[in-house]
């Protein structure tokens, strides 16, 4: 029998922000105020005026919402996939069409999403998205749209765990967030016989004898006392991304929904606290995921998360358009598409495929450099999630405030000076001499994290000590490289140009 | 009833989304009372003369109107630059020193209030300001 995990922190036992989460419609309120603004969003960038920094597609998704995704994966984990507006037109999208189908099974890996997350990234520098409300307004119903198609047709979570390319971004950024859906206590699911929390239930009619088990433990099921005579009778679903809860690790796929908390009768799936690196460590077996050691795409997806952070800060500092001149003279008007596919595709391949070549001749292993590269590429997570939030951080710090005037233009072009004069004066929360410290500390964490990932990754493929030590050697290296790499970024000047306007 | 109360709150939402939608398609568009030109005297980050000449729809320069220079990077984010030209006379107006407080791409707004009380906005793309 399993031991009880021990008491960790649980944010869904805090008072007011735990009685929240556990409402079943926090999570309808929340995307009901992230739909109100994702509106606005599609009305500026459609019709505004269209300049990025005096529109509220401009502003508000590369600005505050970036800075407040990372903010919230750092300090909890994926709230914003738990918040995400595309979910209601998903849900609309669920009533109206049967869903029946399963997804291709063909595609039931992450190699579709990322495609479109390279797609977007691509884009992104391509047509400078930053610098358009009318590109970002139509990324965004694009997202739209897509979700209602793709849940119209598919079973479950389709779109969120194969197709969508933020949550795949979230995703990968939440394996080393503080917080974790899980189980409170093993024992309990051990004695489960129902699985409410993938098969989902009805809050209709108690069934008294699925939850013997339960009751012999001397626990109550929850929702038996919920239910009675001249209550609404509905289904609360399982989880739609397939994760079921005894054998769920980690954050993998989840995003953080919490039908699973609302669909357990005995309420034991909590949100807990955990060490930031024991997941990317840990290739126990995933419910709904697999083996990470035999999940290739999973790792590409990774790689490239990591290798685009620090392509997306240099397309933003001077140094990049030098390069940028001397690839012109060899790819002409293709040096945007050139570069891209050096820095995002070549170069990982490159630097990730030499060491694990290195760390396979150094440890003597007979494993292929693929597998190899999969097994220990999740170590770079830490790096790769500290680059990210050095860069949004730094836009969010220097302008989290520039919504206030944008929105004040806003309302008085749209129906008047509700708001008062736009206080252009508004833009950074904290003075200039504070971002190069508080985004090279970041750097720092994301660098010792990795470290301490690959080198528990090390001992955990090689027993004897000294084998371990020399298989991490090359790891140790590349994620110093890039840490330096890094740093040489953040202390280069500035050059943002981009999309004008027409 | 209550699977009815959910249907309604969704319908509603995407009613609302469709609204927005079409509302989209509405655009503004600007009378052209003046015609503008702008002339940065140099790209390059720090402060430089800008000079903006102001004609009537006749082609006449127009003095005496209040005119407000603006300046945001492509990118959001940062603070503009909010400057009140002085006017030289002959419909020409100059500000004296606009900084260009970092390297990359600008948009100078031209915001007039004519002497007849009509308003004019007018952009202009300042590319590549070199460090």
């Amino acid at each position: 029998m399993a031991v009880a995990t021990q008491r960790r922190f649980d944010l869904l036992r805090v008072p007011l922000v735990g009685r929240f989460l556990r409402w079943r419609h926090s999570r309808t309120a929340m995307q009901t105020v992230l739909l109100v603004l994702a509106a606005l969003i599609l009305l500026d960038g459609f019709a505004g005026i269209q300049i990025a920094p005096r529109n509220l597609a401009g502003v508000l998704p590369w600005v505050q919402w970036r800075g407040l995704l990372v903010l919230a994966l750092l300090i909890g984990g994926n709230f914003f996939c738990m918040a995400c507006p595309f979910m209601l037109p998903r849900r609309l999208a669920k009533k109206l069409f049967p869903a029946t189908r399963a997804w291709p099974r063909r595609l039931r890996n992450k190699w579709l999403a990322l495609a479109l997350l390279v797609l977007f990234f691509w884009a992104y520098e391509a047509f400078d998205l930053w610098a358009s409300p009318l590109l970002t307004a139509w990324v965004i119903l694009a997202y739209f749209v897509a979700a209602f198609v793709i849940d119209a047709f598919f079973r479950g979570a389709a779109f969120c765990k194969y197709v969508c390319p933020v949550g795949q971004f979230n995703f990968v950024s939440s394996l080393v967030s503080p917080l974790e859906v899980t189980v409170r206590d093993p024992n309990i699911c051990a004695s489960c016989s129902t699985k409410d929390c993938i098969t989902g239930r009805s809050m209709k009619s108690p069934q008294p004898a699925a939850h013997a088990p339960a009751a012999a433990l001397g626990i109550a099921a929850i929702g038996v006392e919920q239910v009675g005579v001249g209550r609404p009778a509905s289904f609360q679903p399982g989880c739609e991304l397939w994760l079921f809860q005894p054998q769920k690790v980690g954050n993998t796929d989840c995003t953080f929904c919490l039908d699973c908390v609302h669909a357990c009768p005995y309420d034991n799936v909590g949100m807990l606290a955990r060490s930031r690196t024991d997941e990317l460590a840990d290739d126990a077996r995933r419910s709904g995921v697999g083996r990470w050691s035999t999940r290739t795409d999973l790792a590409v997806l990774v790689v490239i998360f990591v290798f685009a952070a620090f392509t997306n800060a240099f397309g933003m500092v001077a140094p990049f358009y030098v390069v940028q001149h001397w690839f012109s003279t060899m790819f002409g008007p293709w040096s945007v598409h050139a570069l891209f596919a050096l820095l995002l595709a070549v170069l990982p391949l490159l630097l990730v495929g030499a060491t694990a070549w290195a760390s396979r001749m150094l440890s003597g292993t007979h494993d292929g450099v693929v597998a190899l590269a999969t097994r220990w590429s999740y170590g770079l997570v830490p790096l790769g999630f500290s680059m990210w939030l050095a860069h949004y951080l730094f836009h969010f710090l220097t302008g989290a405030l520039t919504f206030v005037p944008v929105l004040q233009e806003f309302v008085a072009r749209w129906v008047g000076p509700l708001l008062g004069a736009p206080r252009w004066d508004l833009a950074a929360l904290v003075p200039q001499s504070w971002l190069l410290p508080v985004e090279i500390v970041a750097l720092d964490g994301g660098l010792l994290g990795a470290l301490m990932v690959l080198y528990r990754i090390a001992r955990r493929e090689h027993a004897h000590e000294a084998t371990a030590r020399r298989a991490f050697v090359p790891w140790a290296v590349l994620v110093v490289l890039v840490f330096a790499a890094g740093v040489w970024l953040l202390l280069q000047p500035m050059d943002m140009r981009g999309t004008l306007r027409g | 009833m209550a699977r009815r109360k959910d249907d309604a709150r969704v319908v509603c939402y995407m009613l609302f989304m469709l609204l927005c939608a079409v509302l989209a398609g509405c655009g503004r568009t600007q009378q052209a009372d003046a015609t503008i030109s702008l002339k940065v005297a140099q790209s390059k980050v720090g402060t430089t003369p800008v000079d903006v000449q102001l004609h009537d729809s006749k082609g006449e320069p127009v003095s005496g109107a209040s005119v407000k220079l603006r300046g945001d990077m492509t990118h959001a984010g940062m603070q503009p630059v909010l400057v009140t030209m002085d006017d030289l006379g002959n419909g020409q107006y100059r500000a004296a020193n606009f900084p260009f407080g970092m390297a990359g791409d600008w948009v100078l707004t031209v915001d007039a209030d004519l002497p007849d009380g009509k308003h004019v906005e007018r952009m202009f793309d300042v590319r590549d300001v070199k460090e």
